[in-house]
């Protein structure tokens, strides 16, 4: 009696986990909005962690300050070097601006791709789970979020915005595993640009992978790869990292693009969010 | 009392994640903290599974935005813990071993949940690191856990 009320238990155990196996595959689903109760414990879950995380973070920041202040007289001269030149960078930009603001006028466009908001905002955790590939930001709906806006950090793109709750969301770096996750990229090599997609990052070798390019024979070690800004979410322009090898693919017939990121992975605390304007 | 230490737990490992050691010291402080405070629940094993099940979720819904993932492995690994604490008695070393036998667990189940759901591509190597970089850090806490809570449970009676 004791052994088959057993074995009944270990059955519907079974029927119940399958059953939410099978939703869970309908949450995959990357166009599916947050309900109510996600929204909640989401944010309520983010403000709790932010408020622990916070006195941890200030002595953090206190230690990354400094261990900055080693080597303080040779980053101040780089820096006085930088700035000297960027003087004539500023120059150089307001005389840009101004041909880009004629030319708009010239031909009556009223929004363009490169033309968004930013948003910073503070991770408040990355990567729970080992496997996930994302990171949770303290900026959600109510600060102006939108799902699919491109996420960067100074040195480049790191993800898009995959779940957005009040006042939290949810960003998938781009070192994830998903399919979904193909970019279409541009290569800058001797002036000109090549067209590509990123299809995949490489756990092992740290390196994205880039296909889909028919001529390689131009590209050299050190080429920046851009964003094209030709997909919905990512806007055109923003640095993704530097060619690192150019290889065969296992049939020889196509060539793979190996692109070092310039984003750091390893150390993400703050980032910002490109906010696309409506076109009007 | 710990339902509390359950909840720093969860906080804290949401924390910790955001440190550079993080990558390689994976902390699973949530359900080790189910593992160490198995004893506490006084051999109500429904009202056990069922929470361990109930703070999977909120993990889920939290963390990783893919809801009864980590609901139905956390269910899974309690059901395991039930099981291992009938033959092995409570102590600060057997805690740990059922500690490191349930991440294991825990990391291949989650890891073929993916895989059926092609989240993730199959790679020995990454589960393999996903186990060794998870068990260190885990036994640190497991052991700072199992502390506390006895010393608690002192205070308590």
């Amino acid at each position: 009696m004791k052994k088959k009320s057993k074995a009944k238990v270990i059955i519907i155990l079974i029927v119940v986990f399958a059953l939410l196996l099978g939703i869970t595959s309908y949450t995959i689903d990357d166009d599916k909005e947050l309900n109510f109760f996600e929204k909640a414990i989401k944010d309520t879950t983010t403000f709790i962690s932010k408020i622990f995380y916070t006195p941890i973070k200030f002595v953090k920041d206190e230690i990354d300050i400094h261990n900055e202040k080693k080597d303080l007289y040779k980053k101040y001269t780089d820096l006085k070097e930088k700035v000297e030149k960027t003087e004539l960078y500023y120059a150089e930009i307001k005389e840009l601006q101004k041909e880009v603001a004629d030319l708009k006028s010239t031909l009556d466009l009223n929004a363009t791709l490169s033309e968004y908001t930013y948003i910073n905002a503070t991770v408040v955790n990355r990567n729970v789970g080992y496997w996930y590939n994302n990171i949770v930001i303290d900026k959600g709906e109510r600060n102006g979020v939108k799902k699919g806006d491109a996420v960067i950090t100074p040195k480049g793109l790191i993800g898009r915005v995959t779940s957005v709750s009040n006042f939290s969301s949810t960003v998938k770096l781009l070192t994830s595993d998903e399919i979904s996750n193909k970019i279409s990229i541009k290569i800058d090599s001797n002036d000109s640009y090549l067209y590509g997609l990123l299809t995949g990052y490489d756990k092992e070798l740290n390196v994205y992978k880039i296909e889909g390019i028919t001529k390689s024979d131009n590209i050299k070690e050190g080429d920046l790869v851009t964003t094209t800004g030709l997909t919905d979410y990512f806007p055109s322009g923003i640095l993704i990292g530097q060619v690192s090898k150019v290889v065969k693919d296992e049939y020889d017939l196509n060539s793979i693009v190996e692109v070092t990121p310039s984003a750091d992975f390893e150390n993400i605390s703050t980032v910002t969010i490109l906010n696309r304007k409506a076109t009007e | 009392m710990y339902y509390l230490l359950i909840v720093l737990s969860l906080i804290l490992e949401s924390c910790i994640s955001n440190f550079t050691f993080a990558t390689i010291l994976v902390p699973l402080f949530l359900l080790t903290s189910f593992t160490i405070l198995h004893p506490y629940y006084k051999n109500n094993k429904i009202n056990f599974i069922l929470s361990a099940m109930f703070f999977g979720l909120i993990y889920d819904i939290a963390f990783t935005d893919l809801v009864f993932i980590n609901t139905i492995c956390f269910g899974i690994c309690s059901i395991f813990v039930v099981t291992l604490y009938k033959y092995i008695k409570y102590n600060i070393f057997n805690a740990n071993l059922i500690n490191i036998i349930v991440i294991i667990i825990y990391r291949i189940i989650s890891y073929i949940f993916l895989i059926i759901l092609d989240y993730v591509n199959f790679c020995f190597l990454d589960l393999l690191k996903g186990i060794y970089s998870s068990i260190l850090i885990n036994i640190v806490y497991g052991t700072i856990l199992f502390l506390v809570s006895k010393c608690l449970n002192k205070k308590i009676e």
